[in-house]
């Protein structure tokens, strides 16, 4: 059997489409939690008036994934993710004993297209209330990841791993940001 | 005459495969986009018709942004609508950068700051 040049263009038309679209998509799934979530911060230097007083009350602008799109971060995914970083460092207060509240607005993601190394930045306004509806800290705070292929070689969990990363490096800066509270 | 040479021996395959191969590595990141902060370190020096200005610029901006938001989506559908039908590379200059979206939502953040601002500060409603 020949190959004719119509038939070899076929055969890389298809490969390069084929290939064009696993580096692009395919089975993506939402942002874990737990890979969102600070869990080796320390717990010195808040202000003690923040010690187990802090819920998470209200998160918006997250992002259901589509299996057959790219991966996203969503509202409950953050929420659980933001709660258990609180957690880690004693600032998340018991249902009922918060004496403040924080609402964050996800304003997005900003993803690469393709790469070989992803760098996701997430952009998140977080609102800090006191009991009488006060604020106490309002910040938009944008944090940035990169994941290589070394991460993961797949560039659906690539990205995944790189929106992960981004919304840690938020919540890092935010926690820091409370450090400074007065 | 050379083409068709090169094309016969198959070359084509090879460098569209290489070509397919190369492509990530020349990492492309997404635009850079930098939302308006919520508050600003000026704020408190804002008299109350500053801060109506500021709101209502904001507010316009934010219509266009709407637009160019769905501008944007429409686009990246017919993108990727053309990637099935056509080639997968048109899917590669799909705009995932969300650029509008995150604009928009900051400013009307910065809108809901600057009202708590002008309560704060007893201005007229």
């Amino acid at each position: 059997m020949t190959s004719t040049p119509a038939s070899v263009a076929w055969f890389a038309r298809h490969a390069a489409t084929g290939i064009a679209l696993l580096l692009l998509a395919a089975c993506a799934t939402p942002a874990e939690p737990e890979r969102m979530a600070v869990t080796q911060a320390s717990g010195a230097g808040f202000p003690p008036k923040l010690q187990h007083a802090m819920c998470v009350r209200k998160v918006t602008g997250g992002e259901a994934t589509n299996p057959l799109w790219v991966s996203e971060v969503d509202d409950a995914g953050f929420t659980e993710a933001l709660s258990n970083s609180l957690d880690s460092v004693g600032l998340l207060g018991a249902q009922g004993s918060c004496r403040y509240f924080i609402d964050v607005d996800l304003l997005g993601l900003s993803q690469p297209t393709f790469g070989f190394t992803f760098e996701v930045t997430s952009h998140a306004n977080y609102k800090v209330y006191d009991a009488g509806g006060k604020s106490a800290l309002l910040a938009t705070i944008s944090g940035a990841y990169t994941a290589d292929f070394a991460e993961a070689p797949l560039g659906s969990m690539r990205l995944k791993r790189a929106n992960e990363g981004a919304i840690r490096a938020s919540i890092t800066q935010f926690l820091d940001r409370l450090r400074t509270m007065k | 005459m050379l083409f068709s040479k090169v094309l016969s021996d198959g070359a084509v395959v090879r460098l569209a495969t290489a070509a397919a191969l190369a492509w990530p590595l020349a990492s492309c990141a997404a635009r850079q986009v930098t939302p308006v902060a919520m508050t600003q370190p000026t704020d408190d020096r804002l008299t109350c018709p500053e801060i109506d200005q500021e709101m209502k610029s904001n507010q316009a901006a934010g219509a266009e942004l709407l637009q160019k938001n769905a501008e944007v989506d429409q686009a990246n559908a017919a993108k990727v609508a053309a990637s099935i039908v056509l080639s997968g590379w048109i899917a590669l200059t799909v705009d995932l950068s969300h650029e509008e979206q995150i604009k928009m939502r900051a400013l009307a953040d910065r809108n809901e700051a600057l009202a708590a601002l002008k309560a704060r500060k007893r201005c007229a409603a």
